[in-house]
């Protein structure tokens, strides 16, 4: 009889996490809210392309392939399949982000293989990633970002050609068109290409380079596309979450303090799950009573986390260990870390980090690799404690991980009932359209949502999810 | 086994298992039609209600008088037994769903309203039920403040 080899077995992990995930996702509606506008929008436009053509002009974002794209599944619904074709699009993406994710790794061993495993719940179960999959926006560009990234990742440690740069070079002006964090596109293959990882060539590296240059010139001098204002969202800071006209009251005149705070805030997202979308939740928790192994299972587990890559960083800094891929992968993930969190200075949000989140995953791989090679080298006591500590926190991150699927069940029935209380709000407030056919959408896309079961996760319940994950 | 397929095996045998029974929940779903951790589903628009599944009232009430009572079973929510949809919504203390059965058509009589009008101390949800108070209805609740 024989066994799969550990590449085939780490594949196989992937897709089981992969199909879950696709499968909740199918399982869920199109939600309401940043989705709707977009998709009567969608119908309005002629095409795709004067989608495209039109986005130019916005005050401070530069999106243009976003809305293209939206419009592009619009059509291909042709008048009928929208759940099918937005919701089976995110369900694609996150096979491809889960997918790229372990070709990356390139495990070979049994130890990379556990580590594989690791990497997968660390993945899955950060909160970076569950922002990409809990909003059932028409595309979650997010996690579309995510997908180019690791993309690019995966060109960059291959053997490279003129297929390749021109693979790397396409994928970052589709990155850069439909979301500013696609920019993290040229720097994965910029860091790559100076620790060692070549398969994108100086080459490519130009071109890439100076199609940012025009993107910045084009952003800002020609279409004079400004940045997010405060006055345009609420977020998140330190205790609460701030409304526009506070953000404003606290911060409008002097803002620098507000951005540093999201850029620290965002970092430490990533690093120690620790705040959630710029509110501290632990110390939030702690002063209102609200169950705390689902604010304490995160942090534990996260700076645990941080900690083994910690070590194996410093390991290498001290010259125990060369310039191998885990000292590649913490300094790939170092620089897009920084990057990602400085573009996410106007305001935080966990999905807006979700490509540090998914690089943290992949440095994570190397540094526990790293901790078990070099556990089993310890005496008796000392490996015994390491392994422990690894198995502890494969074993919270697994916790974390399998509660995205609580979560995607709760969100399934808070997006059906806002498609419940629609068209009565709308027109209670004067909203609803005049339009017949604008009509006919939102009606048909609320019997979509009407008409599917969902499992009710409001009542009757058991009471443990809510205790151990956030919803 | 060697010392580093032991601590492998330590490592990696969380993340399956999670995978695993992510994967076997979905599967049971499927199969079953039931989810094996949220099992509850409504039998009449009166439990729908009670339930907070707004889409199940909209589901029933094509088929079921929005005004007819039925019984919300015991030990699942807070009020039991036999009621209106509008009182097992206003019991749930969720206005949307109040507001909800309002626009389906529900017409509570006097004696309908001032139970649902008791039962909730939620202040969106009496908001609601004063807005459509029928001709006679008291809002005088005994043992309420």
């Amino acid at each position: 009889m024989s066994y799969p080899g550990p590449r085939a077995a780490a594949y196989a992990l992937a897709w089981i996490f992969a199909l879950a995930l696709a499968i909740d996702l199918l399982w869920m509606p199109v939600q309401v809210g940043d989705s709707l506008g977009e998709i009567l929008d969608a119908r309005q436009s002629e095409s795709a392309w004067a989608a495209f053509a039109g986005s130019f002009g916005t005050e401070a974002y530069l999106r243009p392939l976003r809305i293209a794209q939206i419009k592009g599944l619009f059509d291909l619904a042709q008048g009928s399949h929208y759940w099918l074709v937005y919701r089976g699009f995110h369900a694609l993406l996150v096979v491809a982000a889960i997918m790229l994710f372990v070709r990356a790794l390139r495990v070979a061993t049994l130890v990379d293989l556990a580590a594989a495993a690791s990497a997968l719940v660390v993945l899955v179960g950060l909160y970076t990633f569950r922002g990409t999959v809990r909003e059932a926006f028409p595309i979650n560009h997010f996690l579309e970002v995510v997908v180019l990234c690791l993309a690019t990742l995966n060109l960059t440690r291959s053997r490279g050609s003129f297929w390749i740069d021109l693979a790397a070079v396409v994928i970052f002006v589709s990155a850069a068109l439909t979301l500013e964090s696609g920019l993290l596109v040229w720097v994965v293959a910029l860091t790559a290409w100076a620790v060692g990882w070549r398969g994108v060539s100086a080459r490519g590296l130009a071109v890439m380079t100076v199609l940012l240059v025009g993107y910045v010139y084009v952003r800002f001098a020609v279409l004079s596309t400004g940045v997010p204002a405060l006055s345009e969202r609420s977020a998140g800071y330190l205790l609460e979450v701030l409304d526009p006209p506070e953000l404003q009251r606290r911060f409008g005149a002097q803002p620098l303090w507000f951005y540093a705070y999201n850029v620290l805030a965002s970092i430490s997202s990533v690093l120690f799950s620790e705040p959630q979308n710029g509110v501290f939740q632990v110390v939030s928790s702690w002063m209102n009573d609200r169950p705390m192994w689902r604010v304490i299972i995160p942090l534990a587990t996260s700076v645990g986390t941080t900690g083994v890559l910690l070590w194996a960083a410093v390991r290498r800094l001290r010259g125990a260990a060369r310039l191998d891929d885990t000292a590649r992968a913490i300094i790939v993930f170092v620089v897009v870390l920084l990057t990602n969190a400085a573009l996410s200075f106007a305001y935080t949000k966990d999905e807006i980090i979700s490509v540090a989140g998914a690089f943290y995953a992949f440095a994570a791989y190397g540094a526990m690799r790293d901790a078990m090679l070099t556990g089993i080298t310890l005496r008796p006591a000392a490996a015994s404690g390491c392994a422990l500590l690894l198995c502890v926190l494969a074993t919270g991150w697994s916790v974390r991980a399998a509660g995205v699927h609580y979560v995607l069940r709760s969100q399934a029935m808070n997006h059906q009932a806002d498609w419940v209380d629609l068209p009565g709000r709308w027109k209670r407030d004067g909203a609803w359209p005049s339009d017949p056919a604008e009509q006919q959408l939102i009606l048909q896309l609320r019997d979509d949502a009407v008409e599917s079961r969902f499992p009710n996760t409001r009542v009757g319940g058991p009471g443990w999810p809510g205790r151990l994950w956030f919803e | 086994m060697t010392p580093s397929s032991r601590v492998a095996l330590l490592v990696g045998v969380p993340p399956v298992c999670a995978g695993v029974l992510w994967m076997s929940v979905l599967a049971v779903a499927i199969v079953t039609g039931t989810h094996p951790t949220w099992t509850l589903q409504p039998r009449n628009l009166s439990e729908a209600a009670a339930f907070e599944d707004r889409a199940a009232v909209v589901r029933l009430a094509a088929r079921e008088d929005v005004n007819r009572a039925a019984e919300v079973r015991a030990g699942l929510v807070a009020a039991a037994g036999v009621m209106t949809p509008i009182e097992a919504a206003a019991a749930s203390r969720e206005p949307e769903s109040v507001q909800l059965l309002f626009d389906l058509g529900a017409s509570p009589d006097p004696a309908v309203w001032q139970r649902a009008f008791c039962i909730s101390d939620a202040d969106g949800v009496r908001a609601l039920l004063v807005e459509h108070r029928p001709p006679g209805a008291r809002d005088e609740c005994a043992n309420s403040d």
